[in-house]
């Protein structure tokens, strides 16, 4: 099994090998990350496959940093690409719920982390996917990606304040579908 | 605020999960990307398990290898195209001091003591006329003056050393070797005045050999013994470069042989013009350009002006050049480079004559290897040997330029402490025990002090 250097190593090469080893270790994970995003498991194979070829095209920008250094410099490209289809889709433009009629969130709106725990992660996927796109892509990139406002504000285009709002609301919005979820899963259980 | 907590663990809870989150992927996926893949093997240069360097840095060191490609060739054709120049080289004339000078001879009679009346053609150096027979080991060495102006001013410098030099240290000197790469088409004897030079060597053997036979008839203080010291090795030298070209059918232009070596003591009346030799002008530091030997009276041959001993102040010297450092192994370094140094003399004659500058500017090619043995974060110590190459681009005694061609060599250790202000770029303070192999006839501080001791304070860029 190769390690990450060697995989690096042998994309950088051209090797057919390497760069299979490349597709199949984390094409999975790259594929969840797309979807959480894009909202759509048609999209995210679109996105996936230009994700793939970028790498391939640019595998020689990448600098071995140390184990995990691949995956990160992959995340990274998922990212962008990500944001670019969503771009040339629009879809940042507007936010399908204006942030008026969400209200101001109530501080009761949190969803306990020990229910957290106990969702599926693709459960979770999924629930961040069907938030609108200005509030999921906020949330991806904040919550979960490790930008700052600023970052995001200059990468989708708009002010900090608004993606400070907009984080707060997808944060709204996400707790009441996880205990709308848990709410569904109780009644379940009790019946 | 509890409600705060609470809300990052569920977001922190939220993030765990999407990392460990994983979806199928379609069916189709990976050969739609591998039909956009090239099908051959791309050719790749290196890898490194390092981070890459930065754009900059690549470029930057490619722009310092091409600038230091430039400075060498630029360098070494420089010294190519002085090669290829015909002017004679100072060194050896630098070793056996001589004086130049351009004779009017007038025709000699051998058979005459009397000194307002002499033959033959006798070129007669002025530090020659300066002697009498009983100083003659004192009298300068046999020289070959020429036409050429630089040359001229290389003798002239040359005399400026005032090694006049015992006659015995002239007979291992290099001048026949000097006479063997004369080129007869550049320089052109007056054969004449050879001719006349041979006979009277004839004349004064077969007087000393007269006096051998008859010890009752004395040539002791004859015209001979007051007017010739006679010396065999000059002779057959003389009749060596006379039997060379004597054949030579170019017009002589200049009266080219100046026998200064003790062969002649003349109190003749002969016009010297002195060029520019400082060595020539008159004592009171008036027109040099030529002087008139006044006849002397019997005993009285040394009443020329006396030689002009120089008193010398050097300045300290300034060098700054450009050295490049490129990692051998380790902390081992390799460097190259390229300085310029400046040299400034004051000079005072002792007959009074006013100071002047003397002004040599050297091109040099430094070379060698250094070791960095000690490093915490910027600051580092090392040792260092290197070599140096000078070439002099401009020598001026005075307002005489001085064309020299040797190469001046040297030979330098250095042990100093470095700090980096980057990666590739620091300062540092070296003490440098440096020793000059090559001595220049000008009398620089380098002639003075072979071996000197130096603190160097720089800029280093290190690859």
């Amino acid at each position: 099994m190769m390690n990450e250097l060697e995989i690096g190593l042998g994309c950088k090469r051209g090797n057919p090998n390497a760069q299979r080893e490349l597709f199949d270790r984390y094409s999975a994970h790259l594929m969840a990350l797309i979807y959480r995003y894009v909202g759509d498991d048609d999209d995210a194979k679109d996105v996936l496959q230009d994700t793939y070829i970028k790498a391939y095209d640019s595998i020689d920008s990448f600098a071995w940093h140390g184990e995990g250094s691949l995956k990160a410099w992959l995340v990274r490209i998922s990212v962008n690409t990500s944001l670019n289809y969503l771009r040339s889709k629009k879809r940042l433009k507007a936010t399908s719920v204006p942030v008026e009629m969400l209200g101001d969130p109530p501080d009761d709106d949190e969803a306990p982390s020990s229910e957290v725990n106990n969702l599926d992660a693709s459960t979770i996927m999924e629930m961040i996917a069907e938030l609108p796109d200005g509030y999921r892509t906020v949330f991806n990139l904040y919550c979960l990606d490790g930008y700052s406002h600023q970052q995001i504000a200059e990468q989708l285009g708009i002010s900090e304040k608004t993606s400070s709002s907009q984080l707060a609301r997808a944060k709204v919005l996400l707790a009441r579908k996880i205990k709308k979820f848990i709410g569904e899963q109780d009644k379940i259980t009790t019946l | 605020m509890s409600n705060n907590i609470d809300n990052n663990n569920w977001i922190e809870a939220i993030k765990q999960k999407a990392d460990q989150a994983t979806r199928e992927v379609p069916e189709g996926t990976w050969e739609a990307i591998a039909k956009s893949l090239p099908k051959q093997p791309k050719l790749v240069k290196h890898y490194s398990s390092q981070p890459k360097r930065n754009y900059f840095s690549s470029r930057m060191w490619k722009a310092v290898a091409a600038a230091a490609a430039v400075a060498i060739v630029a360098t070494t054709g420089f010294f190519i195209i002085q090669d290829d120049n015909n002017i004679p080289e100072s060194g050896p004339i630098t070793q056996t001091p001589r004086p130049t000078q351009v004779i009017k001879s007038v025709p000699v009679d051998s058979a005459s003591t009397d000194s307002t009346h002499v033959s033959p053609q006798i070129p007669v150096p002025q530090a020659t006329l300066a002697q009498n027979k009983t100083t003659t080991s004192s009298l300068p060495k046999p020289a070959v003056s020429h036409s050429t102006p630089s040359v001229s001013k290389n003798h002239s410098i040359a005399n400026q050393e005032q090694n006049i030099k015992p006659e015995e240290e002239y007979l291992n000197n290099d001048f026949e070797d000097e006479m063997a790469e004369f080129d007869p088409e550049e320089y052109f004897y007056d054969i004449e005045t050879m001719q006349a030079l041979e006979e009277l060597y004839a004349e004064y053997e077969d007087a000393m050999n007269q006096e051998a036979m008859d010890p009752w008839k004395s040539y002791s203080d004859s015209s001979y013994h007051q007017h010739l010291t006679y010396d065999a090795n000059a002779r057959r030298v003389t009749r060596e470069k006379l039997s060379r070209y004597s054949n030579k059918k170019k017009k002589p232009t200049l009266l080219m042989a100046a026998y200064g070596n003790g062969l002649i003591s003349s109190d003749h009346d002969a016009t010297v013009n002195s060029s520019s030799n400082p060595m020539l002008a008159p004592a009171a530091g008036g027109n040099n350009s030529a002087m008139m030997m006044a006849p002397a009276a019997p005993g009285m041959s040394n009443t020329v002006a006396p030689p002009i001993n120089y008193k010398y102040h050097h300045h300290m010297p300034l060098t700054a050049g450009l050295t490049f450092n490129k990692r051998i192994v380790g902390n081992l370094y390799g460097n190259l480079g390229v300085n310029f140094t400046s040299m400034t003399s004051d000079v005072t004659p002792d007959n009074g004559a006013p100071e002047f500058k003397q002004k040599i500017m050297l091109v040099g090619l430094p070379f060698g290897v250094k070791w960095n043995f000690w490093r915490y974060r910027g600051l580092s110590t090392f040792i260092g040997a290197e070599g140096l190459m000078e070439r002099v681009v401009s020598a001026k005694f005075n307002d005489e330029s001085v064309t020299i061609k040797r190469l001046q060599w040297s030979i330098h250790a250095t042990a100093g402490l470095q700090y980096n202000f980057s990666k590739h770029v620091g300062i540092y303070l070296a003490p440098k025990l440096s020793h000059y192999i090559t001595t220049m006839p000008l009398n620089t501080i380098r002639n003075e002090h072979p071996l000197n001791f130096n603190l160097q304070l720089g800029i280093s860029i290190d690859y």
